[in-house]
C-alpha cells in the first residue's frame, strides 16, 4: 500500500538541480491577517510517498484545499514513481484566496484510500487601539 | 589534470580504507565534505571529465582509486535523469564496487514531479443556484462607429 509520508504546505518550494535537495520557504503556520478576503500569491504543497513492489507506479491523487467548510480548490495531482520506491510530488498553486478566517486544510487523497492532510488557521487580527489622554 | 584543492584526497582515501561494504562507502562518502564540495561546485560535465581522467592510465597512476569512487558518488547527487544517463555511460573498469555503488545511488534517487495549478475563485452561491444573472449590452450607434 502506498504510504503518504509527508505533506507540507509552504509559500515556495525550490529544488536544487545539482543535488536534488528541496528548499522550503515560509511554512504555513497559524497566521493572523488584518482583513479578509486575503490573497496568497504563492501556495505550494509538497508530498512524499513510499510504495511497495506491488503498488502502481502512477497512482491518481486528488488535491483539495478547503477554507472552513468551503472547498476552494480540487484538482488532480500527478504522481509518478518512475521505477523507484519513493517519490515526491509538488503542486504550485498560482494564487489562493482565503475568503474568511478559519481553518485552511489541504487534503491529498490517493486511490486505494490513502489520505493525508495539513491544516493551519487564519485569524482576524483585532486592531489594537491605544487611547492617550492629553 | 589538476585536482581542485578543496578535494581532500587523504580524507577520501581514509573513508575508502575503512569501508567494508559498498553501502558503507556510499554513506560515508556522501557525508564527506570533499564529495559535498564536488557535488555542489562541479558540473556534471566537469565530474565526468574528472572521472574519465582518474580512470585513465595517468590518473590511475597518480591518484588513489578512492577518488574515482568519490567522483562517482558526487555524480549520483546530480539531478536524477541527468545523473542516471551519465552514470550508465561511464566505464566502471577497475572499480570492484562500481556496479553496487550505482545500484545504491539508483535506489536512493527520488524523482520529483511538479504540477502547476491555477486557482479559480469560487463563484457566489447565488449565481450558481439562484439563477439570477444579468447581462448588460451596449449598442453603439452606427454614427458613432463611423466617426471612429
Amino acid at each position: 500500500m502506498i504510504e503518504l509520508q509527508t505533506l507540507i504546505c509552504c509559500e515556495i518550494i525550490s529544488r536544487d538541480a545539482d543535488t536534488n535537495k528541496l528548499i522550503l520557504v515560509n511554512l504555513f503556520e497559524p497566521l493572523e491577517a488584518e482583513a479578509f478576503p486575503l490573497f496568497l500569491p504563492n501556495f505550494s504543497v509538497l508530498a512524499h510517498f513510499l510504495r511497495a513492489d506491488t503498488d502502481p507506479e502512477n497512482p491518481t491523487g486528488t488535491l483539495s484545499i478547503k477554507v472552513g467548510v468551503t472547498e476552494v480548490l480540487a484538482a488532480p495531482m500527478n504522481i509518478d514513481f518512475k521505477g523507484k520506491m519513493n517519490t515526491r510530488a509538488i503542486a504550485r498553486i498560482q494564487g489562493l484566496i482565503v475568503t474568511e478566517p478559519g481553518i485552511v486544510s489541504t487534503t491529498l487523497r490517493i486511490e486505494g484510500g490513502v489520505e493525508g492532510s495539513y491544516s493551519f488557521t487564519f485569524k482576524l487580527r483585532v486592531p489594537h487601539i491605544q487611547v492617550s489622554s492629553t | 589534470m589538476n585536482i581542485p584543492r578543496e578535494i581532500n584526497v587523504e580524507e577520501i582515501d581514509l573513508i575508502y580504507i575503512v569501508s567494508n561494504t559498498p553501502a558503507y562507502l556510499f554513506k560515508r562518502m556522501r557525508g564527506s565534505e570533499s564529495v559535498l564540495w564536488m557535488a555542489s561546485n562541479l558540473s556534471t560535465e566537469k565530474l565526468v571529465q574528472l572521472y574519465t581522467y582518474l580512470r585513465s592510465e595517468e590518473g590511475n597512476n597518480n591518484y588513489p582509486v578512492s577518488l574515482s569512487y568519490a567522483t562517482l558518488i558526487a555524480l549520483s547527487t546530480k539531478e536524477l535523469s541527468l545523473a542516471t544517463d551519465t552514470l550508465k555511460r561511464l566505464p566502471l573498469i577497475g572499480l570492484d564496487w562500481g556496479k553496487q555503488i550505482l545500484s545504491i545511488a539508483n535506489s536512493q534517487a527520488v524523482p520529483t514531479l511538479t504540477t502547476d495549478l491555477k486557482f479559480t475563485p469560487p463563484r457566489q452561491r447565488s449565481l450558481i443556484f439562484g439563477g439570477s444573472t444579468s447581462e448588460n449590452t451596449l449598442t453603439i450607434p452606427s454614427s458613432v462607429r463611423l466617426k471612429l
